[in-house]
């Protein structure tokens, strides 16, 4: 390797550590940029960029958690208004036909149920609920398309299970999406407690 | 939710390192290249550490002249009672000594 492109290369990998880094670690960016000018070995200098790019990716990583907890929380907020707003519309519901009113109280109920468990135990449990919900909405639909045809809000019925199989899978998919970020981001941090990289 | 204080066989050689000399700022070269830690494992401890409040960074103006200044790190009040916590402090002579600024 010539010591033009040697330069050219370490000059490059200089400039990656400030992009690399989140806004929150620009400081320390450029204290590692500003270090690598006191390093006269080249190859010492370069050992040290590519630890220094290495730990500004990590950081980068790390600046994922806070969008996961921000994702967690609107999750939680969102099952939890569908349900604040069905147990509304329940509560109308019972005055008119007691029976709709009950099944759109239980289906508010699990999304209540749902926020909660994503609060409290995590994306697994939210995926859980998620995935009870979507047997009995398919269930549900299934059962309205054959034999309850002439049942009154039938039409009704076969619409809440639609949108339930919409919803429930968004849900699923999400905690399922939410689950896998969090344990790739809780094993990394362990890894670097551990010291293992 | 605050992550717990760091605990590692580097996170105990860099403690040690500072509490040589706790009023002295040092600079992420020197603690690697003295403590014989890679960069890509010392800043994310500094990190780690400043975010926990043990450690104070701050730009210093270069010991050589003509240089731009460089960011230094060094204990704080909380990080050397972390340290001496740990036993780091009563054992100076595992950490590496170092030849790097004097305290100030």
């Amino acid at each position: 390797m010539s010591d033009g492109f040697g330069r050219r290369l370490l000059a490059m990998l200089e400039r990656q550590l400030v992009r690399v880094a989140p806004p929150s670690r620009s400081q320390w960016a450029e204290g590692m940029r500003r270090e690598l000018e006191e390093i006269e070995n080249p190859g010492e200098a370069f050992r040290f960029v590519l630890g220094c790019l290495w730990a500004c990716s990590l950081e980068r990583l790390r600046s994922v958690e806070l969008v996961l907890r921000l994702a967690k929380r609107t999750m939680v907020a969102a099952t939890g208004l569908i349900a604040a707003l069905g147990l509304m519309v329940a509560i109308h519901m019972a005055q008119v036909y007691a029976p709709s009113g009950l099944l759109i109280g239980t289906i508010s109920i699990a999304f209540g149920a749902a926020s909660l468990l994503l609060a409290r135990r995590g994306p697994n449990a939210a995926a859980a609920v998620a995935v009870a919900m979507l047997v009995l909405s398919a269930a549900g639909l299934a059962a309205g398309l054959t034999q309850f045809r002439e049942v009154q809000h039938a039409t009704l019925y076969r619409a809440l299970a639609l949108e339930g199989l919409a919803m429930w899978s968004l849900l699923l998919a999400a905690s399922l999406a939410l689950s896998w970020a969090t344990r790739s981001a809780w094993l990394r941090n362990l890894a670097l407690e551990r010291g293992w990289m | 939710m605050p992550r717990p204080p760091l605990s590692s066989k580097q996170t105990d050689a860099v403690l040690g390192a500072f509490m040589l000399h706790p009023q002295a700022w040092r600079h992420g070269y020197d603690l690697s290249r003295d403590l014989g830690l890679k960069s890509g494992t010392l800043y994310p401890l500094l990190m780690r550490l400043s975010d926990q409040g043990l450690l104070e960074a701050e730009w210093r103006p270069s010991v050589r002249p003509g240089r731009p200044p460089r960011h230094a790190y060094r204990l704080t009040a909380a990080g050397a009672a972390y340290a001496r916590s740990r036993g780091v402090a009563d054992v100076p002579g595992n950490y590496p000594s170092f030849n790097d600024e004097v305290p100030t």
